[in-house]
């Protein structure tokens, strides 16, 4: 009885009946699979909107004018209307003034973002090729210099010959160029071949996830 | 001659191995994850990526004094429950076990709800209090999160205002002392999005804050750089990254036996994956055989 009761829990069901009925689209095309599709659209932007309103447009705007009277957020909403100008060419000039000014903040932002996230990749990308120091007292000291000198190594012939391969300012004609380049494009697969694997290991664990759910959480047949 | 016979009907025989029903693969895939989660008892090898281990450490560095918070951002959605959630509840029952004081905050509007469950849940075992231990800054729409960002760097209750229930931010004990990023001991970023590029540019680099990555598998390859430059003090990869971070803090959760089922499904597409080149060779050699024939 309990079991069932279990079983037959609504926030349970629902939930297992959905992943069912998603999953089912993979042997073919459902009328049950297009419900719980549409059910998941409308949950997700009816939550949105009730998020969007509750933690954003209420705190910051409409609880600071309508109950603490701080006015001066009011002066907001035409700066924001005139985006809409767009739509009508007598005014349209009146949205490129907002525009303007979104890209001159943006453009700022970018620059600061950009700087501060590559510029520490450039200067990382200058690699010794022969180790400064070593630990004192390392038992395994040539073990480790002849690591860190072929793993830098490795490291700065792939970041050659990818920068060459991406070199189409002129064309490759001089042998070591041409070899350089096309070593950085199988080095570039290599690359592309990982992340597909790496794919394929979020899809499986998702997929892990929901066998977990229905045989585990909501069958109670495999051992929790 | 009768070589080439019975190497022809062998060809013909293996190629169709190349029309196999997806759905036969599709029933072999789920068989795969479901034996280890019948068999529990079945131990797992399993070795601890440098990634997580520098995770792991980083958050066991962690000061814990009243001038300083974790910050955990969980910017991810239920669409990628199977690795995120597992992740966060890894490190919250390690910041938890720890009695480390942390905000939660997040740019995805499904989250709150659970990871606010999550706490409630985690709270039986290690006892914390709303305001006093923890505090949830609430959802802030992702397209707001470079002004955010930015504000938090010089003001965070300025910026912030309120929690997730409208509550004023300096009523609350934990933030007392609490101002501006230099009171964050470390950044703990949890998504399925791209957001860690703004933590990187706008965040990280002022103060060196200690920034920490909890993304899906599919994520993960275009950041190892960024471990490499310190740039990121340690990162957790898919659910392979929870269940590292289950090993490491000595849990034995979904995220392990996931692991234990991820080597059973790895097993069977690499199995799958030289059938099929066998089935295709075979398919070359009996059209080759055809056209000579």
């Amino acid at each position: 009885m309990n079991y069932l009761r279990h079983v037959f829990q609504p926030d349970l069901l629902f939930g297992a009946l959905g992943t069912i009925a998603l999953l089912s689209l993979v042997f073919r095309e459902n009328k049950a699979y297009r419900l719980f599709e549409h059910i998941f659209i409308g949950l997700a932007l009816g939550y949105e909107v009730e998020q969007g309103w509750t933690n954003v447009l209420r705190p910051q705007l409409w609880d600071p004018v309508m109950r603490d009277g701080q006015w001066i957020w009011v002066a907001a909403v035409p700066v924001c209307l005139m985006l809409y100008a767009a739509y009508v060419p007598k005014i349209a000039w009146l949205s490129r003034v907002v525009y303007g000014l979104f890209f001159g903040l943006t453009s700022g932002t970018i620059f600061q973002e950009t700087s501060q996230r590559f510029v520490p990749q450039i200067v990382s990308s200058f690699k010794p090729i022969f180790p400064s120091a070593t630990i004192p007292h390392d038992a395994y000291a040539n073990l480790h210099r002849l690591s860190f000198t072929l793993n830098n190594l490795l490291f700065i012939a792939i970041l050659i010959s990818v920068l060459t391969y991406f070199f189409f300012a002129f064309d490759n004609k001089n042998r070591i160029v041409a070899v350089t380049a096309k070593s950085g494009r199988m080095f570039l697969m290599i690359a592309f071949g990982a992340m597909f694997g790496a794919t394929v290991m979020t899809r499986m664990a998702l997929l892990i996830d929901r066998m977990y759910f229905i045989f585990v959480d909501w069958l109670r047949l495999a051992p929790r | 001659m009768k070589n080439n016979a019975s190497l022809y009907t062998w060809a013909t025989k293996v190629s169709k191995v190349q029309s196999i029903n997806p759905r036969v693969i599709y029933l072999l895939l789920i068989a795969a994850i479901l034996i280890p989660l019948f068999l529990n008892k079945i131990q797992y090898t399993n070795i601890p990526s440098k990634q997580s281990t520098e995770f792991y450490d980083t958050v066991n560095a962690i000061r814990n004094d009243d001038r300083h918070i974790v910050l955990v951002d969980g910017s991810w959605s239920q669409s990628t429950r199977g690795e995120n959630y597992w992740q966060l509840k890894a490190i919250l029952t390690h910041l938890m076990s720890k009695h480390i004081r942390f905000a939660l905050l997040s740019f995805d509007p499904q989250i709150d709800v659970p990871t606010m469950a999550l706490v409630r849940e985690l709270s039986r075992r290690y006892p914390y209090q709303y305001g006093v231990d923890y505090i949830d800054w609430g959802y802030r729409p992702d397209k707001s999160i470079k002004q955010v960002l930015k504000g938090l760097v010089i003001n965070i209750p300025g910026t912030l205002k309120s929690d997730w229930k409208g509550r004023p931010l300096t009523a609350f004990p934990i933030m007392k002392k609490i101002h501006d990023v230099t009171n964050i001991s470390a950044i703990i970023e949890v998504t399925n999005t791209d957001l860690i590029d703004k933590w990187l540019g706008l965040v990280q680099g002022i103060n060196r804050t200690p920034l920490l990555y909890a993304t899906t598998a599919i994520g993960a390859p275009n950041y190892y750089p960024y471990l490499d430059s310190r740039q990121l003090s340690g990162m957790l990869t898919g659910v392979k990254g929870a269940g590292d971070y289950e090993q490491l803090i000595g849990e034995q959760g979904f995220a392990t036996r996931a692991t234990g089922a991820l080597s059973f499904v790895y097993a069977l597409i690499i199995g799958l994956v030289i059938i099929g080149n066998i089935g295709q060779i075979a398919g070359r050699w009996q059209r080759l055989m055809d056209q000579n024939a």
